[in-house]
Parts: structure tokens; sequence; C-alpha cells
């Protein structure tokens, strides 16, 4: 069934189509990969799905409902969006308080909190960046800080966008490892990535933008 | 065809607005000065659709200042109480009215400026006799306003996507969530300035340096015209700043 679904969507800016007459079914086990060039749209594309820019043309449904129908907390309380530069999406000083931001705010116990901090700095390999100062952490321990975060919220789906930005081979391989397991946890991917090597050793559906339109290519 | 305007008039209409923005202390004032503004801006072909729209965007946020002035200046009548609490004096109002007219007027200031392009502002402020820095600052200003305004929605759209209904916190939470929006935006702008500051000396980009341009911005009739038509009007404002507010 699908979970994310996009009727006849365009958007144009200034009257020039980037994309126009998508019709796309994203399930909510679905694990589907965005390609495309430099300024084709994915990131338009995806930032589509959580309500932050309005189709020009079209609906996009989250789970059955017009997404611009939601609050935007509402849909972080469903959809996880890792953005492509991490540290706009990084709250706090510290690892464990930027791991815990927003089940605090929530009200969520701190023994719960803590558990699952410590789950996740394991998970990503955050254990030494405890006491560093989260601005301080490389591009891809922010990368991962920020994916972690996420998973905390306990998400449906997640959009993923150029994950492997800064990330070493080490990482890469890691990263695809986690994002495997989040998969067989049944949470919904969509990754928009250019790393070609990467998105190959993921079991994912590519789909391409080019010229306006959505393709799908498997198999690139 | 309709000539386009020097640079230095535009900024001559940019300071003009901005001082009697800062100087008047009446609304009414404010009200014509930002109507002026909006002439200036269809004179100079600044897209005012956009205006609009980011008017739109700032509504919430103006009615927010209108508040929160009222509930810290305790002068005037009480238009607005809940229980003993006054949410909004008259006195407040206008403050914050006025206070919203400012911003809308940098707003507008800025567009005017941008409507030239980043080299003709730049030779336009060497020409008034200004430094080069200033000129160049003022334009880096101007180019990256876009980027970091979509880098703070993008930081204020992360915090949302957290899943927390702020109406829901009590407001001394919803508060410290508020200021931790500002760790991420500074941290940006101040990355995004170093940045540019070690891209601009590897250039060989020195302050102070000499420099020297083949072209050379010229007045032209209607230049001259909008010129003194600016300095009249806002003259008139200013005195009527002193006689009629």
């Amino acid at each position: 069934m699908s979970y994310i679904t996009f009727k006849d969507v365009g958007y144009h800016v200034q009257g020039k189509y980037l994309f126009q007459n998508v019709n796309l079914s994203l399930g909510r086990n679905s694990f589907k990969t965005l390609v495309g060039a430099n300024g084709a749209g994915k990131t338009t594309f995806s930032k589509m799905m959580i309500g932050m820019i309005k189709p020009s043309e079209g609906v996009i449904l989250l789970d059955q409902k017009d997404v611009n129908e939601y609050k935007m907390y509402e849909i972080g309380n469903q959809v996880g969006y890792l953005f492509q530069n991490p540290n706009v999406q990084i709250f706090a000083p510290t690892v464990r308080g930027e791991l815990g931001f927003a089940l605090k705010y929530k009200g969520v116990d701190q023994a719960v909190i803590n558990a699952k901090s410590e789950i996740m700095i394991d998970r990503f390999s955050l254990r030494h960046t405890l006491d560093t100062p989260a601005y301080h952490l490389s591009q891809g321990e922010k990368q991962r800080l920020a994916l972690a975060t996420i998973l905390m919220n306990d998400p449906k789906y997640l959009i993923l966008d150029e994950p492997t930005t800064g990330l070493d081979q080490k990482r890469r391989q890691m990263l695809a490892e986690v994002l495997l397991q989040i998969h067989a946890e049944g949470i919904g991917i969509l990754l928009i990535s250019h790393d070609h090597d990467f998105i190959r050793k993921m079991p994912t559906e590519v789909f391409t933008i080019r010229s306006g339109r959505i393709a799908n290519e498997t198999g690139i | 065809m309709k000539q386009e305007f020097d640079p230095r008039v535009k900024l001559l209409a940019a300071t003009a607005i901005s001082t009697v923005g800062v100087l008047s202390a009446s609304p009414v004032l404010s009200l014509v000065n930002f109507l002026v503004g909006l002439v200036m801006c269809s004179i100079f072909k600044v897209n005012l659709l956009k205006i609009i729209r980011k008017m739109k965007r700032f509504l919430g946020v103006c009615l927010a200042l209108i508040v929160i002035q009222s509930l810290f200046d305790r002068s005037g009548s009480a238009i607005l109480l809940i229980g003993k609490i006054t949410i909004l004096t008259d006195v407040g109002m206008y403050r914050g009215i006025n206070y919203l007219f400012r911003v809308l007027i940098i707003l507008i200031s800025g567009m005017i400026i941008s409507t030239s392009s980043m080299k003709a502002t730049i030779q336009g402020f060497v020409q008034l006799g200004l430094p080069y820095e200033f000129g160049f600052m003022v334009g880096l200003g101007i180019r990256f306003l876009p980027l970091l305004t979509e880098e703070i929605r993008n930081t204020y759209v992360s915090m949302a996507l957290r899943g927390i209904d702020v109406n829901r916190l009590p407001i001394a939470k919803r508060l410290a969530m508020i200021g931790s929006l500002f760790i991420p935006i500074v941290y940006a702008t101040l990355l995004r300035g170093k940045a540019l500051a070690e891209s601009a000396q590897s250039r060989g980009f020195v302050i102070g340096g000499k420099r020297s341009t083949f072209e050379k911005l010229k007045f032209g009739k209607h230049d001259y015209i909008g010129a003194a038509t600016i300095t009249l009007v806002f003259a008139m404002l200013l005195v009527s700043e002193r006689l009629v507010f």
C-alpha cells in the first residue's frame, strides 16, 4: 500500500518546469533512490514530500492525506528528513544533548532517552565524540549524529538527502549496513544520492529526474 | 525604452527611506514612507509580488511583535485584557506597527539596491567616495542573503520535523527551544563568513589595496531628475516629521 503518493505533481519556477506529471507511489516498506544531475530538482522533490515546498500542480499524499494539510510537527512524527547540510539540524551543544533533544521536549522519561541514546551511540560509532562539542565534529560525524537523532524519533519513513557526503569508505560501508537494518525493521527509505557505488550496494529501485520527468532506471 | 538608473540613485533612495524609517516615531509617517518606498520599488523595477509574498510570511511575526511591544510597554490605555493581564495597549500597538514598517523598509531598501549588479553597486560606493571594502561588504551581504534565508528556513523546518508540538509546550520550554534555533544559524553564518574570507584571501584580496577599473558610472539626465526628486520628497518627509507628526 502506498504511503507517499504523487498525483500529477508538477513544479515550476517562473514558468519553467523542474518536473511535471509525476505519478509515483512510495510504499511504507519501500527503498527507493532518486538520482539526477545537479539542479535537476532532487532536493526540491524531497522537500515537497515533507510539505516544505508546495507543488505548483497536483497533490502529494502522506498516508492518504494531503501533505500540506499536516502541521510540520505531525509530519516530523512520521517522516525523518536528513538535510544535505547537517549543520542545520544540530541544536544542542553536546552529542548526548542532541540525541535526546526532541524526546526531552516531548516529555519522555530521561531513563528511556539515555537507553535509546546508548543504542544510537554504538550503532553510529559516536562514543569517541561524546566529550567533543557537537559543532566541532567532522562533517561525517555530524552526518551520523543527525541521522542518529532522526532515528531517536522512530520515524516510519526516512528521506536522506546525500547522506554519504563527507563519509570515508569505512563509514559509507557502515551507513550502508545501518540503512539495510533500518529497512529490514520496516522503515521506508528514499535515498537521494550521486554516489552510484553506494547505490549499487543497496536493494533499491532507482529513479532518475531528467528533463522534467522521473523515470525508473533500476539496475544503473 | 526605459533607462536603467545609476546604482548611486538607488543607494540614495535606500538611504533616504531607511533614514526616515529610523527617525520616524509616528506610524502614519512610517506608513507614508513605506508607500513612497513601494512607489520607488516600481520605478526601480523591483519585483513587488516577491515583497508581498515575503510580507505574508512576516505577518505572524509582525502581529507577535505588536503584542510583545504591548507586553513590555506599560504606557497607554489597554485595548485587550485577559483577566488582569494587559495583552495590547494603544501605545504598544503604535510602536509595534512602527517597528513593523521599519522592518519592511529595510527589506525594501535591500531589494532596491539588489536591482543593480554587485559590481555596479560596489562601483557606485567607490565613486561616492566610500572605501571599496564597504561596497564589497554590502554587495556580499545582498548576494548571500538568499542563501542565509534558505539555511534559516532549513533550520526551522528541521526543528519542526523533530515532531514537537511547540504550542503545547510551557512558555519557558518554548523560549528555550526557540533559543536553540540560533545555535545552528549563528554557526552556519560564521562558517560561511570564514569560508568566504579564506576564498577572498586565496585570490589575493587584501584590505586597502589599490584597485583600478575600466568601467565608470555616469549620471544621465534621468539620474539627476531621480536624485533631485528623491532628495525633495525625503526633505519634505523629514520636515513633516518635525512639524506634523
